[in-house]
């Protein structure tokens, strides 16, 4: 008796597996096309659009650009510098100085000759205090608020600090150490004028900066990074928001804009109560949180991604910090699955309940859960002499094959939006790592996720630390 | 080899699957890499093209027509075309780059240069091919070449632009409207009578900057299209061009639209009878202060701050001492300090008796460094 | 003083005492109008350095001595605005005249490269002519 229930359970398992797999396996085609026909609209659109109408005209809305920064000392001059001078017509750029213990603020106030001013401030969304606020004396840096505050721990507590200075209608939350593309209000503010629906965030694709050269908060020499881990990580990115992010755009079923570079409406923002400190994944749960809000107001929203890179950011070269940041990923995970329980397969919600919430967690959060048991399971058949080895082998070479095709794909995507890299060898490198990630980089991925799934349900308290920033490649001087 | 395939049909069905997509796969990979190699040898080759071609074209439109003399009449007016043939316009890619600087230089020239510019295209026959394909069957087509002529400011029989206003595909019909604004001369703004969709925000930044570049037609009273008959985002457009051109006698038709139930056109009303200044309208905003929602309450304080006629300075004091909300309590002393010289006395007695709170907000509204 | 019009404008300019040809400081970060205004200076007998970005437009500034800057608003590294403000700080600098050629029409915008020193405002879209009176003017000056 016992003997067939584990059989049950067992043919159960595989069975369940198979129908997962395909499922997964069919969606990742879907989004292959549905991101390709997205991409190619869009530099279509582009080819006729000119951007630069948008520059002369009275009409152009403005956008708020919150940045951020802890300790950034050694290289805010230079990125402030670099959002100073976006190429935008009406925009203000809010440093929010999130308590730094090193000389942050002082440089800021010396370079850009900065004078403390009161100011009107309205702390709708919830924060540590407001300490100061100061503005320059010079016309050429008019553009630049710098808040200083007591440090609250999350970036999201800042970022909430500066929409509450916010003088436009959108906001851009960035980092402050994110290298811009000049142009990436412009691009950005794009699917905000152009749709019925109300466009209430925009993002576009990050790449990692580590071995690009810079110069004075500009970027020189776009290469891929050369060292292993963040090279892996560059070709995760690729695949996420080309092939991911802009097929999800494709049927209005994104499911997060990343807070290294994510435009948003401010007015629906706040009523949805901005950014919440305690959550480990406080870009995805913003989203969550305005899309109810748009759902309950019964008013037809839209997310969208565009497939230009304007955005370059360090990732983390070491095991250690990178574990950490996924471990946090992983945990914010569970925790946005927990508070917003009643979002899943709720009809109210419409798409974010019946699309990108089911979505997200059979095929993002169980994931790594599914995939662990199966190891296990697959374990169990081996010493139990149960496995058919001409078939497995077929089976794994399938979705081996698979997977390198599907991440072959978006970098071809990601070529045809723009020829990013200088030579093709750096980019056959790239497409390269599609080869070793099942080995290399996927089991890192795992691990992390449980482990952070199992600090949230265990109730283990994160250390955050720093994100130990080498500084990226500075061409000589 | 034989007895694989033979096998093959042997195995279970996902095992087949698995392992024909397997082989697709690999053999989808190759062509995957290949296809990046292609594209990217394709674009460089393209790069060294225009790297090579830009220079001369560039040196021949300044010559030639940046720097034209301006003694000739524009009609009188040659350019040496073999010069420009030889570059190889005849080419679709070349044409491409040679047409995209013409329009890039129409974009920042004004005057004599960006009408010679258009006279260049013509003389080159350029516009022949972008007229066939006003009718061809690719919707890229249709959109390049009205943009094209758009661009280049070349008008065409207006027959053949007049189907495309009811095209299926959202983006010809925008290129239509645009061609009527921009080329037609005798019916510019008959578009705004066929909108019976939003008019898109992208789209109004597009017809605003035709529109107010155009010297050579009357602008019309935009009275007439700020009407309950028409679709908001038209009314709203309109506001914006009212606006532009400083039309005051559209004053009586934005307070008509007052009572309109959509708060988002009533804001921009409001917005609209501000920046005109219309002080008629001013006891009529102050009275429908109380019902109106937070955003156009908003547009209430900052109309009568641009109206600054000092009539209204008692209540924007009551809003600022009575107010809770913060950004209204700051549009509020923002209003008082526009006032200049007619609320000078009173500004100094407000912060003379504030504290806290409200003498920050008067602080940041009379810090010339702030500016919102 | 000879009328000045598009076609003795367009006929280039009169060296100096010495022979020696104006010097325009040009920065600009589209290609093709920095080329382009080059080209168009260069035929009216100026010579021309050219600065793409904000960066190289100071590092310009401190190599050598320009009778005139030519400067966009938005350029990357230092706007417009901080490029005259630097200019207008230093002693042996300031007398040299600066015009504003922008693509940003906004009246406070105008105002505000007036109040930081610029001594005119070219907008874009522009005529070479309009241009080039601006800049003789100013040069003989």
């Amino acid at each position: 008796m016992e003997e067939s229930i584990w059989y049950y359970t067992i043919r159960f398992y595989e069975g369940a597996i198979f129908i997962y797999c395909i499922t997964i396996f069919s969606l990742y085609a879907v989004l292959t096309i549905l991101s390709a026909r997205n991409i190619r609209k869009n530099i279509r659109l582009n080819s006729f659009r000119k951007r630069e109408i948008l520059v002369e005209s009275p009409l152009t809305p403005g956008i708020s650009v919150i940045a951020p920064a802890y300790n950034e000392a050694a290289t805010i001059i230079d990125n402030v510098r670099s959002l100073l001078t976006l190429n935008y017509p009406r925009f203000e750029v809010i440093i929010v100085n999130d308590g730094s213990t090193d000389d942050t603020l002082k440089k800021l106030i010396s370079e850009f000759r900065l004078t403390e001013i009161d100011f009107a401030y309205d702390s709708r969304l919830p924060s540590k205090p407001v300490k100061r606020f100061f503005k320059s004396t010079d016309k050429a840096y008019k553009k630049l608020l710098v808040i200083d505050k007591e440090n609250g721990k999350s970036k999201a507590d800042a970022v909430n600090a500066g929409i509450n200075a916010a003088a436009f209608p959108y906001f851009l939350n960035t980092d402050v150490d994110c290298i811009l593309d000049n142009d990436a209000l412009l691009f950005l503010i794009q699917p905000f004028l152009d749709e019925e629906k109300r466009v209430i965030a925009a993002g576009a694709p990050l790449r990692i900066a580590n071995s690009c050269e810079v110069d004075a908060g500009m970027l020189t020499r776009v290469r891929p990074p050369r060292a292993l881990l963040p090279r892996f990580q560059e070709m995760e990115y690729v695949r996420s928001f080309i092939m991911g992010k802009m097929g999800w755009s494709a049927i209005n079923a994104v499911p997060n804009v990343s807070g290294g570079l994510g435009l948003f409406d401010k007015e629906i923002a706040v009523q949805a109560g901005g950014y919440d400190s305690r959550s480990f994944a406080e870009d995805m749960d913003i989203l969550v949180r305005m899309g109810k809000y748009m759902c309950e107001t019964k008013e037809d929203y839209a997310i969208r991604y565009i497939p230009q890179t304007l955005c370059w950011t360090e990732a983390p070269h070491t095991l250690k910090v990178f574990t950490r940041q996924r471990v946090r990923w992983g945990r914010g995970l569970v925790q946005l699955f927990a508070v917003h329980r009643n979002v899943l397969f709720n009809p109210k919600y419409k798409k974010l309940g019946l699309v990108i919430f089911p979505y997200n967690f059979f095929f993002e959060l169980l994931a790594p859960v599914v995939e662990i048991v199966g190891i296990l399971l697959y374990i169990y058949f081996i010493v139990m002499g149960m496995v058919n080895w001409p078939f497995a082998i077929i089976l794994l070479i399938f979705v081996y094959t698979y997977s390198i095709l599907i991440s072959s794909i978006a970098v071809l995507w990601d070529q045809y939006t723009f020829r990013h890299y200088k030579s093709w060898k750096e980019v056959l490198g790239m497409c390269s790592m599609a080869f070793f990630e099942p080995f290399l980089y996927h089991p890192l991925i795992l691990f992390s996720s449980i482990k952070g799934y199992l600090n949230h349900l265990l109730g283990r308290k994160h250390k955050w630390g720093n994100m130990q920033r080498r500084g990226f490649k500075r061409q000589a001087a | 080899m034989d007895k694989i395939f033979n096998d093959y049909f042997q195995w279970p069905v996902f095992i087949k699957l698995a392992a024909a997509v397997s082989v697709i796969a690999v053999i989808g990979g190759g062509l995957v890499y290949l296809f990046i190699l292609l594209w990217r040898r394709k674009g460089y080759i393209n790069d060294r093209k225009k790297a090579r071609l830009l220079p001369e074209m560039r040196e021949l439109i300044v010559k030639h027509v940046i720097l034209a003399k301006g003694d000739v009449p524009l009609e009188a007016v040659t350019f040496p075309l073999d010069d420009f043939r030889k570059l190889g316009i005849r080419k679709a890619d070349v044409r491409r780059f040679f047409v995209e600087e013409l329009m890039e230089y129409r974009r920042n020239f004004s005057g004599r240069p960006r009408q010679l510019l258009t006279r260049l295209y013509t003389d080159l026959g350029l516009h022949h091919i972008t007229e066939k394909n006003l009718t061809c069957k690719r919707t890229q087509g249709i959109i390049s070449a009205l943009n094209e002529l758009i661009s280049m400011g070349v008008p065409v029989n207006e027959d053949k632009v007049l189907p495309l206003l009811d095209h299926e595909n959202r983006y010809v019909r925008e290129g239509a409207r645009c061609y009527f604004v921009k080329l037609s001369e005798d019916r510019p703004f008959f578009f705004l009578e066929k909108i019976s969709t939003p008019l898109l925000y992208w789209e109004q930044i597009e017809m605003f900057r035709i529109i107010t570049q155009r010297k050579d037609v009357e602008i019309p009273d935009f009275s007439r299209w700020i009407s309950s008959e028409y679709h908001p985002s038209v009314i709203s457009f309109c506001l914006k061009l009212a606006v532009y051109y400083q039309q005051f006698e559209t004053g009586p038709a934005m307070m008509k639209l007052l009572d309109t139930e959509n708060e988002k056109l009533r804001a921009r009303l409001i917005n609209a009878l501000g920046k005109l200044m219309v002080e008629k309208a001013e006891s009529r905003l102050v009275a429908m202060y109380c019902d109106q929602p937070w955003s156009c309450k908003q547009e209430i304080l900052k109309a009568l701050g641009r109206i600054g006629s000092g009539n209204s300075l008692v209540f924007l004091r009551d809003k600022f001492e009575t107010e809770q909300e913060i950004p209204l309590v700051k549009h509020a002393a923002k209003s008082i300090v526009n006032h200049r010289a007619l609320s000078e006395n009173l500004l100094r007695e407000m912060q003379a008796g504030a504290v806290g709170l409200k003498h920050t907000v008067l602080q940041h509204a009379a810090n010339p460094l702030i500016k919102y | 003083m000879t009328e000045i019009n598009e076609n003795t404008l367009l006929s280039g300019v009169k060296g100096g005492p010495d022979g020696s040809r104006p010097t325009i400081l040009v920065i600009e970060d589209n290609l093709m109008m920095l080329r382009t205004l080059t080209l168009i200076l260069n035929k009216q007998g100026y010579k021309v350095v050219e600065a793409r970005n904000g960066k190289e437009a100071l590092m310009a500034l401190k190599e050598q001595h320009y009778d005139l800057v030519l400067t966009d608003l938005m350029l990357p590294y230092a706007n417009g605005y901080e490029i005259i403000g630097k200019l207008k700080e230093n002693i042996e600098q300031r007398q040299i005249p600066v015009i504003i050629l922008s693509a940003v029409h906004d009246e406070e915008a105008v105002l505000d490269g007036f109040g930081i020193g610029a001594d005119d405002y070219v907008k874009k879209p522009f005529t070479p002519g309009e241009l080039l009176s601006r800049v003789s003017r100013l040069i003989d000056k």
